[in-house]
């Protein structure tokens, strides 16, 4: 509870915090419902996966896996930077998640690619409909998180944050959590089944 | 608006007086509801009404007589209202939908387009897309006192399959082939309507059900199919 | 001109930000009703030139509605009502107005995120009215946009701007709920707990919630729908027409009704609280079983994401979920029944005052109990095969709906215009607005009830086509005319609304001697609310205590040494 005219840093922090978990709660609603679609649409189906399918790389895909996921762990000491007040670490450390995440994405393009090469696309039955949607709109996410944190390392640049005042960062850092989070579920439900 | 007698369209199917019952009992347990509760509430703004000398009570409403009397109301309406109207619907549910007679019913197929109901019937030979079927547009003849088992298909978008007269819709879904049954208590010539939006026509989208004798219904049957075929032709606005 | 810039349109104030909304809000409830005349007098006068408006709206047939424009007043009324008047009105206008101040803090949590909110308004409604003229006209499917129809019906780029805009506007929504719950988690004054903030608190923290869980699923498959249109995938594509295999038709209903049951509880519970305040204020004494209702409505919340399938009886679901789903949509009765018994155990032996918003009040305790009790016969599975797609589920929905909502929101208005604007409405404008709106409206929708029962379908252009309808023309004719008047009758609230706006007569703090916050400082507050943050020391409900000596009533930062009974 505010207790005069002027909210305090740490208040500041935990406002913050909650105004993203609300959002990240809003975000996997919108995955909820596109995990549903997917799986109501597959076990309503006798013809998901018609021998013409082009296979999901599966090996190529783990690895974006694991880049995705070790991004996770650079965010989260680029964070421990900013709290200490190292602006090197920080900067080193969320260049490191930006470079795995623009990688990530540069590999899933390149499978998309090569999916729609070999007749794999938007238009090939539900399966096709479900595959590029589902990883499209994480793929969308991961785009806002790198250019979120492009914003922060501008902001960085202007000496904006501080040891007690860095709430974007904190803010940005768990929605990219979230999204790698994401990740797994999108991952496992849609290669791993 | 009080003038018109026999609201409910003439029902000559075998299940649907069971709708009108229903209907009519929850109207009378829901009606005597709303009369009570608009009874009390203009006692209470007579009574209550503010005036020199007469003090509200104090009370915040959260003593456990209070909270028992408002629990033990609503679950008096839940139980003999709601779950009592429940069951019953249950019931009639199944007796509409759950049991489908299969011998001696009379199979028809209908095929719902934008904006007509195309009807097909398997013809002398009893086997469906077969030369001698009968296709008409619109025209669905029914022998009266004999089960109909409808199977219905869309060739295009969502439309309602309704029978006033019998009570009974049921919604044509592409990709889906559904199937419902009724029975004939009188002979006649009543409509068919559509019953979900499917474009502009949807308010146009009428069909003729004419229950007649068996004898009457074999007759027509043979005429038809001895017709030449009749090109389905979209209806133009 | 810089300084109205600020203060009126770049402004994080959510003050000004509840006004924008409020205004907005009317506008599009103008709009809406207007297309409400244009479909009643379609459907007594089928096919006749529409009087004075018609050339102008439907030149290309001299003012006579073709029917796919029939289709489209329809399909916008629906949606204009329920996304652009309703929603800005009461949880947009009232949220953002109310909110602050009810709970003791001087602006939302993020009030740029706030601005945005109602930024994303103006889009949102340019895209809608756009959709107009467009190649294929505005939306034709229906506010609930079932493909195959509105995924393949062509050309139609209305019904693609139609998603764009509900798609911004959902995105307002998804930002206004993350305001209104962080704000209401996090900026509370001392001593006000959570069952301390009055009930309208509570109806508006259900309803964000409500909104964070379930815009999000309606934007996703909207989304959904778009690329089925645009980019032929096959989500909900079945059938002769589907372009490709796998997709289903049924998933749109099912993913549609799991947000669309929660959006009619979104709508109705700002009304609920609203009401349980302003009974109690106007009784003069303590909402009856406040607890009770903040459970009561808590569970509601809970239960309409569970009742969907309801709206899809006969659509090709089977009966055995159809019958899980009645049983569920009728357990709703119980916290229903609660806390509107809770009304009337308010109203019992009190004082009461029948100011303008307390006949809104007691209004919709009968419209909604009318509106609620016809819920038990749409839930049926069995009487719902005969009354699906008809007008018994127009009124019903009108009732609940058009008649409780906006009944809740005319309250609203009248009530809190003093602390809004500064002034007072007038009592016997807005006495007159409140019984013909009531006679009309009963007259309008309970004939509704009795064309469904005799089945008349909806969204029908002309009734007349079928015999078994035609004896029911006569009623359709009258039920137009009554509705016409309740259209005339909203001039009288314009009139009082503007009249008052800049003539009104000047209001003190507290005209209505009520005991919540907002009432403490001036009307209208402040930029900043409060000249001092408030500490609050008992609930928003002490109105006639016994050991009250000189007013019947205790502001929450007055302090109390008697406890509660």
């Amino acid at each position: 509870m505010n207790t005069d005219n002027a909210i305090s840093q740490e208040q500041k922090k935990i406002i913050s915090t909650v105004g993203m978990l609300v959002f990240l709660g809003t975000e996997a609603m919108m995955f909820t419902t596109l995990i549903t679609a997917y799986i109501v649409l597959r076990f309503g189906s006798s013809m998901w996966f018609p021998a013409t399918t082009p296979h999901l790389p599966l090996l190529l895909t783990s690895i974006n896996t694991v880049i995705l996921l070790s991004s996770s762990a650079f965010i989260h000491l680029a964070q421990k930077g900013i709290a200490s007040g190292n602006a090197k670490k920080f900067i080193f450390h969320l260049l490191w998640t930006i470079s795995l995440g623009s990688l990530f994405l540069g590999i899933q393009a390149f499978e998309w690619t090569r999916l729609i090469h070999e007749g794999l696309c938007l238009k090939t039955g539900a399966f096709g409909s479900v595959f590029f949607t589902l990883t499209g709109f994480h793929g969308l996410h991961v785009l806002i998180g790198i250019l979120l944190m492009i914003f922060l390392l501008i902001q960085t640049f202007r000496n904006v944050y501080t040891v007690s005042d860095h709430n974007p960062v904190h803010v940005v850092s768990m929605y990219w959590h979230f999204v790698d989070a994401v990740w797994i579920v999108v991952f496992t439900s849609l290669y791993l089944f | 608006m009080f003038e018109i007698k026999n609201i409910f369209p003439k029902d000559v199917s075998l299940n649907g007086h069971k709708i009108d019952e229903l209907f009519y009992r929850t109207l009378a347990e829901t009606g005597i509801a709303f009369l009570l509760v608009l009874g009390i509430l203009i006692y209470f703004m007579f009574r209550y009404r503010e005036r020199s000398g007469h003090l509200p009570l104090y009370t915040h409403g959260n003593r456990w007589p209070h909270l028992f009397l408002t629990l033990f109301l609503a679950f008096c309406v839940f139980f003999f209202i709601d779950m009592h109207l429940a069951n019953l619907s249950s019931k009639v549910w199944d007796d509409f939908h759950a049991k489908m007679p299969t011998q001696d019913a009379l199979q028809v197929r209908v095929l719902a387009q934008q904006y007509a109901w195309n009807i097909q019937y398997s013809g002398k030979d009893g086997q469906f897309d077969t030369p001698d079927d009968v296709i008409t547009m619109n025209q669905l003849h029914i022998p009266v006192h004999k089960p109909i088992v409808v199977q219905l298909q869309s060739k295009d978008v969502i439309h309602s399959f309704w029978l006033p007269n019998f009570r009974l819709k049921q919604d044509v879904v592409p990709g889906m082939t559904q199937r419902i049954w009724f029975e004939a208590t009188q002979t006649g010539e009543f409509e068919i309507a559509c019953a979900e939006l499917c474009g502009l026509g949807h308010y146009r989208m009428r069909g003729i059900l004419t229950i007649q004798t068996q004898e009457e219904f074999e007759q027509w049957l043979k005429e038809r199919g001895s017709e030449k075929k009749v090109q389905s032709k979209e209806e133009e606005w | 001109m810089k300084s109205f810039l600020k203060k009126h349109i770049f402004s994080t104030d959510h003050k000004v930000i509840g006004k924008q909304f409020l205004f907005t809000g009317l506008f599009f409830l103008l709009m809406g009703g207007l297309m409400a005349m244009i479909i009643r007098w379609q459907l007594a006068y089928p096919f006749k030139a529409i009087p004075l408006i018609g050339k102008l709206l439907f030149p290309q047939l001299k003012g006579v509605l073709a029917p796919e424009n029939y289709n489209m007043t329809v399909t916008l009324h629906g949606t204009i009502m329920v996304f652009f008047a309703i929603t800005p009105i009461l949880i947009g206008a009232f949220g953002n107005f109310l909110i602050p101040l009810q709970i003791g803090a001087r602006d939302m949590a993020f009030p740029k995120l706030n601005r945005l909110s109602f930024w994303l308004m103006i889009p949102s409604s340019l895209l809608l009215m756009a959709s107009f003229f467009v190649k294929g006209g505005a939306a034709q499917a229906g506010w609930t946009s079932y493909p195959p129809l509105s995924s393949l019906l062509t050309p139609n780029g209305g019904q693609i701007l139609w998603i764009a805009s509900l798609a911004l506007a959902g995105l307002s929504t998804i930002a206004g709920a993350v305001n209104y719950i962080t704000t209401i988690v996090m900026l509370r004054a001392p001593g006000m707990t959570l069952f301390r903030m009055p009930l309208t608190m509570w109806g508006l923290f259900y309803t964000a919630v409500l909104n964070a869980i379930f815009v999000p699923v309606v934007a996703i498959t909207l989304v959904l729908l778009l690329l089925d249109r645009i980019a032929g995938t096959s989500f909900f594509s079945a059938g002769p027409l589907a372009p490709s295999v796998g997709g289903q038709v049924l998933l749109y209903q099912h993913l549609f009704w799991a947000f669309g049951h929660p959006e009619v509880y979104i709508l109705i519970l700002p009304a609920w609280g609203i009401v349980s305040d302003l009974l109690s204020i106007f009784s003069r004494k303590p909402a009856f079983g406040y607890t009770s209702t903040v459970i009561s409505m808590g569970i509601i919340s809970v239960l309409s994401g569970v009742v969907w399938a309801h709206h899809m009886y006969p659509s090709g679901i089977s009966g055995s979920l159809g019958k899980i789903f009645m049983y569920t949509t009728f357990l709703v009765s119980i916290p229903s029944s609660v806390f509107f018994l809770n009304w009337l155990g308010t109203l019992s032996k009190g004082s009461i005052r029948f100011t303008v918003p307390m006949h809104f009040c007691l209004g919709l305790i009968v419209v909604f109990a009318l509106g609620g009790l016809t819920g038990i016969f749409n839930a049926s599975q069995a009487i719902d095969i005969y009354i699906h797609d008809t007008y018994f589920v127009v009124g019903h929905f009108h009732f609940t709906l058009a008649a409780s909502v906006l009944f809740g929101s005319f309250a609203a208005i009248y009530y809190w215009f003093p602390k809004m604007f500064g002034r007072l409405t007038n009592v016997f404008l807005g006495k007159l607005h409140f019984w013909l709106t009531l006679i009309t409206l009963s007259y309008v929708f309970f004939g509704m009830f009795l064309l469904g029962t005799g089945g008349m379908m909806r969204r029908i252009a002309d009734p007349t086509v079928y015999n078994f309808l035609k004896h029911l023309q006569p009623l359709n004719i009258k039920i137009s005319w009554v509705a016409f008047l309740l259209g005339a009758s909203q001039m009288l609230f314009v009139i009082n609304f503007f009249w008052s706006l800049f003539q009104g007569k000047k209001s003190s703090n507290n005209p209505w001697q009520a005991a919540t916050l907002e009432w403490t400082t001036s009307s209208p507050p402040p930029h900043d609310n409060f000249e001092t943050i408030p500490t609050v020391y008992h609930g928003p409900f002490e109105y006639s205590r016994p050991d009250m000596k000189d007013k019947d009533w205790l502001a929450q930062t007055e302090k109390t040494e008697l406890k509660k009974s």
